[in-house]
């Protein structure tokens, strides 16, 4: 147990470290440089720290089985979960003070990693036929003890309750809504392209806890408008780079928005394909994930948050690179 | 939650050098809207069975 604490406590500490580099400097981009290198660095240490947490869970230990031996989990969903958990530490100590540590910081990181997971598996049953109901019955019991981890870490008391509540009840109802449509339409209306993030509602009940202890629990509101813009540029990417798989399983998502009966009647690389190369429609969605990004950048900044300011302001910078960069650009005046 | 530590006055320099790092990033990123106003985006980054990883993590940042 003491070497998976002071582990963490490394990776922590590398992480502050990191963030301690960054620099006032002549060349903006350098920024982004260094913001990424104090995260990217102590990700394969994180995510053998996800593995051991997920291997010393019930289900694990009842099975004898991994948990995490899906296609595609190792090298991406990891990944982007431990950006969010160190994100998460770093908000901890930049907004409030809090440098997370010990037995405290494994706590924390044991909610995160059941949580996730947990929601993840009950998804994959839901999206997936080759899930397993054994993966859907360990799914229930992550989900069970993120939130008695939740309890226990932030305090038994009814506003802690009622967050983990409307939290999960937000993610049925996402849930719901995803499973209804499926072969119909995309479940989000185009002009509410927020909604997407309303599965991450598990993630965020944690930055509303740590502002009910630490913060102003007034601040909950616009951070759930903030981090779910934020999220929910991640989720268009997701969607946009999951079009083959998601048209396969009979999912339609915004990008496709309109084009569903004509993708319908194609196989689903050639659908995908015909999505990418819309040319407009690519530049909508890159309009719509930049303006969702600098309104979050907004509100951190009206609240006084530069990491968050900075996270925003990042995912602009890398929203354009991605979708400009390389190839030789179709200019046209029509373009908005 | 017992022993939390709590360092609130070291985390001040931090934060001004985050916000000077927000300022700096603004600016650039109007500078590139103006230069991509008039172009429409090629997809490139995509490889067709998915994105690369350090793609997923750059959107991070």
């Amino acid at each position: 147990m003491m070497t998976e604490t002071r582990g963490l406590d490394q990776c922590v500490d590398r992480m502050h470290e990191g963030l301690g580099r960054l620099r006032v400097g002549a060349d903006d981009t350098s920024q982004v440089s260094f913001l990424r290198a104090a995260f990217r660095d102590i990700m394969e240490e994180i995510k053998g720290e996800i593995v051991a947490s997920l291997e010393r869970s019930a289900p694990s230990q009842i099975t004898g089985s991994s948990l995490i031996e899906r296609h595609g989990w190792k090298d991406l969903y990891i990944r982007s979960f431990s950006f969010w958990f160190m994100f998460y530490v770093a908000w901890m100590w930049t907004q409030f003070g809090v440098k997370l540590r010990g037995r405290d910081l494994e706590r924390l990181f044991n909610v995160w990693v059941h949580g996730s997971f947990g929601y993840r598996l009950l998804d994959l049953h839901l999206d997936e036929a080759s899930a397993t109901d054994q993966e859907a019955i360990a799914g229930l019991w992550l989900i069970a003890e993120h939130e008695k981890g939740l309890l226990d870490f932030f305090g038994h008391e009814q506003q802690v309750l009622q967050h983990i509540q409307r939290a999960k009840t937000e993610w049925c109802a996402a849930e719901l809504q995803e499973k209804s449509q499926r072969g119909k339409s995309c479940p989000i209306p185009s002009e509410n392209p927020v909604a997407c993030a309303d599965k991450a509602a598990p993630i965020f009940v944690l930055f509303a806890l740590a502002l009910e202890r630490y913060g102003t629990a007034s601040l909950v509101p616009t951070y759930k408008k903030l981090i779910y813009r934020l999220v929910a540029t991640t989720q268009l990417l997701d969607d946009l780079s999951d079009l083959e798989d998601d048209i396969a399983n009979g999912f339609f998502t915004i990008p496709c928005n309109g084009l569903e009966d004509t993708l319908r009647t194609l196989p689903p690389a050639q659908a995908a394909g015909l999505v990418r190369a819309d040319a407009v429609r690519m530049r909508q969605l890159c309009d719509t994930c930049c303006a969702l990004a600098a309104e979050a950048s907004s509100m951190a900044e009206m609240v006084d948050d530069p990491l968050f300011e900075v996270l925003a302001e990042s995912r602009i910078f890398m929203l354009r690179t991605l979708f400009f960069q390389g190839g030789d650009p179709c200019r046209t005046s029509s373009a908005k | 939650m017992q022993n939390e530590q709590r360092e609130v006055a070291s985390n001040e320099g931090l934060r001004a050098n985050l916000k000077e790092c927000a300022r700096q990033l603004k600016a650039r990123n109007r500078r590139r809207e103006d230069e991509t106003k008039d172009i429409l985006p090629i997809v490139s980054f995509h490889s067709g069975v998915g994105w690369e990883v350090d793609d997923i993590t750059g959107t991070f940042w």
